[in-house]
Parts: C-alpha cells; structure tokens; sequence
C-alpha cells in the first residue's frame, strides 16, 4: 500500500490513537472495500495462526442507531460488511429485521437467528385470566432472581410475579428487581424503625407504580390506539410502520415466536392500557 | 439551606432520589429528575446537597453547554477540574440545563436537544469511565423527548425522579413591552426590552386548536403564516421561549413557501425576540438583519423601527454601545417619522439605559423622563414601569437614594399590577442592591432571594445571573465563603451562557479571591 495506514501493521502494533486512525482507515479504504475486508483476512489470519484458535467478530450496539443509518448500513454496505473471510456476529433488534427491505438484504448473505423473548404464555392463553404459565420458563427466570437476592429477602411468590411481570425480558426483571430494593431502602429511610422486613406485596406495588410509569413515558398519547390493536388482534395494523417497530425497539411492545411470529404487549404497558379502560 | 417544604409525593421521590445516590456513591448510576419549576429543583438540589456532604459525599455540579451538548464532554471537563472526582472518592454529580437547550433546528441540521439525545445514545458505554452517581435534570417535556429520542440511554437509567411544582406555564403577562433595567455592583446595567406585537389576543388553546385544523385540512394554506406567528407571540408572553421559537420556524418556512416577504419579515424578527429572550444574543442578531433587509424592501416602517430597536438591544445586552446607540437612534427617527408614539417611548427607554452604561446619568435621566412623560400619556403601564425603574437606577447611581427607592417602588408597585415578572425580577434586585449600599443587610438579601425566586418562575437566565451575582457578595461579606462560591459559580456559568465575558472574569476573580 502506498498510502493511507497500514492496517495490519496498526493492530499487530499498538492500539492507540483511535480517533485518528478510524480517520485514516476511512480515507485509505473508501474507495477500496476489497483491499479492506483483505486487510481484515490477513488479521484474522495472523491471529489464527498466533493463537490456534478460529476468529469470530463480534459487532454488537448497532441497536443504538436511528432505523434509517442502520437501513444504510446494511441495504448499502451488504457486499463490503459480509465480504471478510470470518466469521462475524451482528447483534442487532428485532425491530431492524422486521423493515422488509433490511431482512432481504440480511438473508441473503447471512443467517438470521431470533433470540426470542422467553415466552410464559401461549397466544391462545395469553390473554385468558388465571392461565397456567409455562412453568419451565418462569422456574428459569426465577433462578436467576434466586441467585441475585438471598432468599430471606423476598417471599417465593413475590419472584414468581416478577418473572411474570417482566414479560420475559431479562433486562426488566433486573430493573423491577432493583426497584424492589430501592422502594425498601426509601422504606428504612423514611420509617428507620421498621423491623426486618422483605420484598413483599406493597413494595412491589410501589415499584411496579414506578416502572410502569417510566414506561408510559416515551409512548406518548398517541399511540395508545395502536397499542390497544396491537393488544386486541396479536399483532399490529401494520407491523413495518415506523411508528409499531418503535414501540417494539422501546419493548413496550413484544415479539413472540410459535409456528408464526405473534405480538403482545409489555405485562407493565398491558396494564397502563387497562387503568385507561382501553383492553 | 432554604428550609424544604414538601407534600408526600415530592418527599417520597426526593428521599428515594437520596437513598440511591448514598447506596452507591462510587458507581455510575443514572438517575434522571424530572421537574418543570426552578425554584424547587433549586431547594431539592441545595438539600440534597447539604445532607450528602454531611454524609461525607462530595458534590459537584456541571452544566451541559449550548455549543457542545455532551454529557460525556461535561462530566470529562467537570472530572479534569476536580481531583476527587478522578480519585474516585464518594460524589455525587448534579448535571443543569438540559431545559435551555433549543429544541428548534433553525439554520443547523440538528437541534441542540437533537445533538444532545444523540450524543446520549451514543456515549453510554463511555460513562462507564464515571464512578459516581448522575443527577440529570430535565423539564417534562425534555424527559419525553430524550426517552423517545435515546431509547438506549433511557434504558440504562436507574431511577426517574417525578417532582411537581409551580412551573411558569401558569403565568401571563399583560403589558406589551418589556424594558427593564438590572444593575448588578457598579455601573453594569443591562437594558432589556422586547417589542411584542399584540395582533392578537386569542386564547392560546384557541389559537392550537385552528391551527390543527386548517394544517389537516388545508396544509399549505398561508394562513397558517399569521397563524403560527400568533401562536408563537402568545407563548412567548407566557415566557414558553422554546414553543414559540417552534412556531416561528413553522410560520417562517410557509412564508418562504409562499414567497411572502411581510410574513418571513415577522417570523425571522420572532424568532429573533425569542432567541434574545432566551439570552442567545449572538444567534439573535443575524435573525434581525435579514428582518431589517426586508423590511427595508418592502419600506415596512412599523417593522423597521420595531427591528432597529431590537438589535439596539441585542448590542446594548452584549455591551456594544456605541452600536446600540447607532440602532436605537434610527429606531427613534423612523418611529418619529410615521408617528409611533409607543415605540418611541420605548426606544427613548433603552436610549436612557445605554448612556447609564456610559456613565451619563444626566443624560439617561432626560431620556427617561421623556418615555415616562410619553408612557403617562399613553396609559402604558409597562413603558411606565420601565422608566420609573430605569430612573430609580439613574438616581442610584448619582446617590440620590431616597429618591431612587422611591421610583423602584414605583415600578414594582406596577409590575406587580400587571404581572410583568421579568421587571419585578429587575425592580427586586435593584431595590436590594440599594439595600445594601444602605447598609441594610438583610433586607438586601431576601430581596435578592425573592428576585432569584421570581427570575426562576419564568425560566430566565439574565434575571437570575445578577441577583445570584449579588447575593454572593453579601454571603462573601458576611463570610459564608461556601454559600458566596455557589452562588459566584452559579452566576458565572450563566454568564458564560449568555456570553457576557466581562461578567464571567468578575464572577472568576471573586472566586479566586475566595480561594485566596
């Protein structure tokens, strides 16, 4: 190469100047894609060699960005980002692959796998009052609560409606979890002489009070409608409008999977929704 | 500390806002308030803070800026300054001024708040380098937004906080011209005046719900021009500088749409009131010399005086007098030749106040005098309040004191009459600035104390900066030096806001004197 940076001899050196180097990366490679993804192989190849062991690239975050630069990302750079001889891992939401033109150019060079939300109910069951959860699923997520808070701190019940209550988002069950702890912390802060007590009915009545409203927030009124559809049919008027595939990036909408995709919403939005007598 | 008074749903979010930050004091923890009304954000932050530094918490405080709004940039400027910070001893971080970002695009790509949202999105995983807490503050509205807008950073918080108080929305003001003057320890005074056109007095909701209307059913109707300029006028008069900007940008491009000069003339004059308002004077001033290119074109002479007063302002707030005086004279001229007697009156005000700032009370006096004699005339209260105020600084600063409290009185009798808080802010601070030339303390404080609580209900930085400025220097004299350095550091970074550099080094050396 007779100008611009050497990428391989940058990662086999030292691994600074970040911001520069990207800059340069950008001018060398703009025009040259395939000497790009050569540069990648090359790497890959070395470390292969160094280690014994295969690469695998990880491209995690692209769920960060506004739907159109993803779109652009992949619709426009579908050659150059599969082009590299490795092995490769974009983690990416599922509301990217539901835009139809972003799936067809995935599928056709990559394989798609769905992590789907751990699902406790069926779509025939899901809205039926006192259904039986799937009870493998909840006694899973429910391990992992066991594990984070000690058994003398919560009644058994209390992390079964937790489970339940995080619609099978992990991330959701750890943040009604962590709501637990504080509504107890504001409990001893305000009322220091209250004897041991746990996560019980009441305190998770509070937090349940604070997350649903943190999830009303970016919904807006608006949306209530298409929520209430969403809610009412499994799915939504239509799933690829911009408006639906954010609400589902914002979970307050999830996707399930049975021999078809299916939608409901969030156990705490499915709530808001019935205060406001709209299901 | 000013004594908290809280009803239960403000307490339990304040108490809970402080357990989490004392559970963890040395992790990053994002924790957003919510809360329309200054004032309480101003007491819940100063009890906080006190009962934290008790418990061996440090806190610190950084603003997000205008020109770069990052998070990240503000933390890292904030952690390069205070060594505890980087040492990882236990701190909390308290992060203003989400709500004087602009959410308007005006000539940029993005908005601020765009900017900021995105930058949120995007420099997540680059908090991670902070070890302490965040308390980021955010309007209602500003918190809506940013869980739309950077669903990702949303997602990573740990906590809302919801306060609710007494936001401005509630206020009205009646009179239609502002022309207030503040005085801060020597001759700085600031001459703030805003011509507002009073087309239209139609109830706000009135006026959203046609526009509603006519953009369903008739999008490009060229109505929509006057109607979005109104609109934006009503808001502004309730000081909602952020939504009247935004209906000023509409009605600006249906008039370029519809190639209507008159109607870009007043959008772009709009909008510079607006910016001016929200103390962006530097943004303001390209605004009204396109205004003026067009009104000029369509020999518009109400537009033209009203244009020319307003950058005379722009430049006397900035401190370029003799610029102010240039404008402020071809205001005067054009508003003599057809006859505009209110916007003379005005103008001879804001004359008034420029040869104060040159130190020719004399001179200041016979213009005021002038616009009182023309406001008396006229029935208009404001102009009047604005003189009798403006009077009371000129006899200030001659030391003629029994004569200048008298006026100040005068003036806040009326702006409390006709709800004009931007001029109770100016009247209250300048009554305590006369305190404390008379030696009398404590008054000299709360009065500064009410114009800080007036300046906050409105949401305007340049009211708050000086009683802030002022007060500091009576904690300074009476060697409250942690009290006195907020309050010098609070002034500075609106100061610096507002981009009056002059004021900034003086809130700077007092700051280093109190190190000293």
């Amino acid at each position: 190469m007779s100008i611009g940076v050497d990428l391989y001899n940058f990662f086999t050196g030292k691994l600074q100047k970040e911001r520069k180097f990207r800059e340069e990366v950008k001018e060398t490679y703009e025009r040259s894609v395939s000497d790009f993804s050569k540069q990648i192989d090359l790497i890959a190849a070395d470390i292969s060699s160094a280690t014994g062991c295969k690469v695998l690239v990880i491209i995690d975050d692209l769920d960060k960005l506004d739907l159109a630069v993803v779109k652009s990302i992949f619709q426009d750079n579908v050659n150059a980002l599969f082009s590299p001889n490795i092995r490769v891992v974009f983690t990416i939401p599922i509301s990217v692959i539901r835009e139809p033109q972003i799936y067809s150019s995935l599928v056709s060079r990559s394989k798609i796998i769905l992590l789907p939300v751990m699902k406790f109910f069926s779509k025939e069951t899901a809205h039926v009052e006192q259904a039986e959860p799937i009870e493998g699923n909840v006694a899973m997520l429910a391990k992992i609560v066991e594990k984070r808070l000690p058994e003398h701190l919560i009644e058994p019940q209390i992390i079964r409606q937790i489970v339940l209550l995080s619609g099978g988002v992990l991330r959701e069950m750890v943040r009604l979890c962590y709501q637990c702890c504080q509504e107890c912390l504001l409990t001893l802060d305000l009322e220091p002489d209250t004897p041991d007590f746990k996560i019980d009915d009441v305190i998770l009545a509070e937090a349940v009070k604070a997350v649903r409203n943190e999830y009303a927030r970016p919904i807006g009124t608006q949306r209530f409608d298409l929520l209430a559809e969403t809610y009412r049919n499994f799915r939504p008027p239509n799933a690829e409008s911009e408006e639906f595939l954010e609400l589902l990036h914002g979970l307050s909408v999830l996707e399930y999977e049975n021999d078809d995709l299916w939608y409901d919403l969030h156990p705490l939005v499915a709530d808001l929704l019935r205060r406001q007598n709209r299901i | 500390m000013s004594q908290l008074k809280l009803d239960t749903t403000n307490r339990r979010a304040f108490r809970k806002l402080v357990v989490a930050i004392k559970t963890q004091p040395q992790r990053l923890n994002l924790l957003l308030a919510v809360c329309d009304d200054l004032n309480l954000q101003a007491q819940l932050i100063d009890n906080y803070e006190t009962e934290l530094q008790d418990a061996g918490i440090g806190t610190y405080h950084t603003r997000l800026s205008h020109k770069r709004p990052s998070l990240k940039a503000a933390l890292l400027e904030l952690v390069e300054r205070e060594s505890a910070l980087r040492a990882g001893d236990p701190a909390v971080v308290t992060v203003l001024n989400a709500g004087e970002l602009l959410g308007v695009r005006l000539t940029e790509e993005k908005s601020e708040q765009e900017k900021f949202f995105f930058s949120l999105q995007w420099t997540r995983e680059a908090l991670r380098q902070f070890n302490f807490p965040i308390v980021l503050w955010l309007p209602d509205d500003v918190a809506t937004r940013l869980a739309q807008r950077a669903p990702d950073f949303w997602s990573w918080r740990s906590g809302v906080f919801e306060f609710a108080g007494n936001s401005n929305r509630s206020v009205s003001m009646s009179g239609n011209v502002i022309g207030s003057t503040l005085i801060t320890g020597d001759n700085n005074v600031i001459g703030d005046s805003n011509i507002i056109n009073f087309s239209s007095q139609i109830p706000i909701a009135d006026l959203e719900q046609q526009i509603a209307t006519l953009t369903k059913a008739s999008p490009e109707s060229p109505l929509l021009i006057t109607l979005h300029n109104t609109l934006g006028e009503a808001y502004e008069r309730k000081y909602r500088y952020q939504d009247a900007l935004a209906q000023y940008e509409r009605a600006l491009k249906h008039a370029e749409f519809h190639d209507d000069k008159n109607g870009q003339a007043r959008s772009l004059r709009n909008i510079g009131d607006a910016l001016q308002d929200f103390g962006r004077l530097d943004q303001a001033v390209p605004y009204y010399r396109r205004a003026l290119v067009l009104d000029q074109t369509l020999q518009d002479w109400d537009g033209q005086a009203a244009t020319l007063n307003q950058l005379g302002n722009t430049y006397c707030l900035l401190g370029q007098h003799s610029q102010a005086i240039d404008f402020y004279q071809q205001s005067l001229e054009t508003a003599r030749k057809i006859g505009t007697l209110q916007g003379a009156a005005n103008v001879l005000g804001n004359l008034g106040s420029v040869y104060v700032s040159l130190g020719q009370h004399q001179q200041a006096i016979n213009f005021y005098q002038q616009s009182l004699k023309i406001a008396r005339e006229m029935e208009s209260r404001q102009i009047e309040a604005n003189a009798l105020g403006n009077l009371g600084n000129a006899y200030c600063l001659l030391g003629q004191h029994s004569q200048a409290i008298d006026f100040y009185r005068q003036a806040l009798e009326i702006d409390r009459e006709i709800e004009n808080l931007r001029g109770e802010a100016a009247s209250l601070n300048n009554l305590g600035w006369l305190y404390r030339l008379l030696g009398q303390y404590p008054q000299a404080i709360d009065l500064f104390q009410q114009a800080l609580e007036v300046a906050r209900k409105i949401g305007d930085g340049r009211s708050e900066a000086y009683p802030l400025l002022n007060k500091a220097l009576m904690l300074e004299q009476f060697g409250d030096i942690s009290g006195a350095r907020s309050h010098y550091e609070a002034a500075k970074a609106i100061f610096s806001d507002l981009g009056l550099q002059d004021l900034v080094k003086r809130c700077e050396a007092a700051i280093q004197a109190l190190e000293e």
